[in-house]
């Protein structure tokens, strides 16, 4: 496979469409799902996770069609291809570290992603732009029925779908979106909202996920329980309270608009202006700076940037990213230096007239 | 360690106090329901007698009931992969799925805490399941069912009688 091609190409999930797409960058499922009569992961031989891969891989391929997937063996791969693909969300840090026996199958839009070997045999990921949480589950379903219909799963009436981990055990379903919220976070009300999030039984996290800080006003929201509700009733529980905070957010933005005017309008074309001029500039600054570009285009402000660019220059300007696409060894500051031209260029070239 | 009553191996630990001393009694699974002293009656107190010839135990107050030492949980082995509850707790991982079957009751407390629920309530794979995975699920079911009964959640347990039936038409079918 060409990660070269890959670098260049644009997720369909950073599209910057779909509903309240100005607040929610995407939906993400992940399913996870064991082979019966083998142990878990860890337990496997290479033998046995090479026989699970020949087991897998041709359901797979099959139900989504060869010509638009890619199946990429991962201990095959050199050491900055992984990093691009963990870039892309597409493969888990835990897969980069791992690697032996393990592969990954990958829709060619990059909309799905299906591990196999990491934790649990299967890891079956699908991510859609905007808020479409129930239309993730639809096609994330079609392929497990598929699978399921030829490769028996670990299952038992009593606890579900029988993972490695305790806590993803039963529909083994994790649904989260990433919500951008820089209003709730300048009024100062985030933490405020977060708590309660929590205390719904739902989870925070990060931009890059598990353990991860935040970064630009980005937060995964996920559900916390994967056990005693049905699949429908999980997702329908984290759109509500979605919907709930996607309407506090826009409350507070409306706020910042007649309250604190200037101050906005200013933070944000501050940060049109270093994006467009600076000579060095870090990833976590452009996390911090993109979050009020993205801001300003919510606002209106900024009409000569799309969302589906800002949302590529976020995957561009990563390290791993940068490297493969300079084809250089870089240092640190190196690549600050190269990041700010890579984003110069970019925005030049991408701009609306 | 023996069994008071009848000195086989002993399994069940109670602590009785009598006449404000505290005492130690072992026994085994059998002796214990002769007594009476199942873990859901001890949990209602006005049910705690021990009938046993040895009088001296009379009418007390069984405060504890410890299925088993932490030494003897710790070991307990799934047969399948050789995983250890001791291992489990140290990893966070389970090896197999019969792990979830040999450690079925501890399992069941963490599910509980971690999700609020030990019982699957979503879809069902596709594909057409093992028939001996169903006589082991049908029985820790069926278990589950009783605990709803006893604590009047009857909704949940008819949701449960549904699934065992499936199960056992299933097996029949097969």
């Amino acid at each position: 496979m060409e990660i070269n091609k890959l670098i260049t190409q644009q997720s369909s999930w950073l599209s910057g469409e779909g509903k309240d797409s100005d607040i929610i960058l995407s939906s993400r499922i992940r399913l996870a799902r064991n082979v019966e009569n083998f142990p878990f992961t860890t337990l496997c031989s290479i033998e046995q996770r090479e026989e699970l891969c020949k087991l897998l891989s041709p359901v797979i391929i099959d139900s989504l069609g060869a010509e638009n997937i890619h199946k990429l063996e991962i201990d095959k791969l050199d050491r900055l291809d992984k990093r691009i693909l963990v870039e892309r969300h597409l493969i888990s840090p835990d897969m980069e570290s791992e690697g032996k026996g393990c592969a990954a199958i990958i829709s060619k839009d990059e909309q799905l992603s299906i591990m196999l070997n990491e934790e649990d045999h299967l890891r079956i990921q699908c991510i859609k732009s905007g808020l479409h949480p129930q239309e993730t589950w639809e096609t994330i379903n079609k392929l497990d029925n598929a699978i399921s219909n030829i490769v028996p799963y670990s299952y038992s009436s009593k606890y579900g779908f029988l993972t490695s981990c305790p806590t993803n055990t039963g529909t083994a379903l994790r649904v989260s979106v990433l919500i951008h919220l820089p209003a709730l976070s300048l009024t100062k009300s985030i933490d405020e909202v977060l708590t309660g999030v929590t205390q719904l039984g739902l989870s925070v996290r990060g931009f890059y996920g598990e353990g991860s800080e935040v970064l630009g006003n980005l937060f995964q929201i996920s559900n916390h329980s994967t056990l005693g509700k049905s699949e429908p009733d999980i997702i329908k529980g984290l759109l509500k309270v979605i919907n709930q905070i996607v309407g506090f957010e826009r409350e507070a933005s409306e706020n910042l608009m007649n309250n604190l005017k200037s101050v906005t309008e200013d933070k944000i074309w501050r940060a049109y202006g270093i994006l467009h001029n600076a000579r060095l500039i870090t990833s976590n600054e452009f996390m911090s700076l993109s979050s009020a570009i993205r801001l300003g285009i919510a606002y209106g402000i900024i009409k000569n940037i799309s969302l589906k660019s800002l949302n590529q220059l976020m995957f561009l300007i990563q390290p791993a990213h940068i490297q493969k696409y300079l084809n250089l060894d870089l240092t640190s500051e190196e690549r600050d230096g190269h990041r700010a031209n890579i984003i110069r260029d970019y925005l030049k070239n991408s701009e609306v007239k | 360690m023996k069994c008071n009553d009848c000195d086989k191996d002993a399994k069940n630990q109670f602590i009785i106090v009598m006449d404000n001393e505290k005492k130690t009694l072992y026994l085994c699974d059998s002796c214990t329901e002769t007594r009476g002293l199942t873990s859901e009656s001890s949990k209602d107190i006005s049910k705690l007698h021990t009938h046993s010839h040895d009088d001296t135990f009379g009418s007390n107050i069984v405060l504890k009931f410890a299925a088993q030492s932490e030494e003897e949980k710790n070991s307990i082995t799934c047969p399948k992969c050789g995983t250890t509850y001791d291992t489990f707790k140290k990893v966070g991982r389970l090896g197999c799925s019969e792990c979830y079957t040999t450690f079925d009751k501890l399992i069941d407390d963490l599910l509980k805490k971690i999700h609020g629920s030990n019982i699957h309530a979503g879809k069902t794979p596709s594909g057409n399941p093992s028939q001996g995975k169903n006589e082991s699920d049908i029985i820790s079911l069926r278990k589950e069912m009783e605990i709803c009964i006893s604590k009047e959640e009857f909704e949940k347990a008819a949701e449960l009688r549904d699934r065992i039936k499936t199960l056992e038409v299933q097996n029949g079918n097969k």
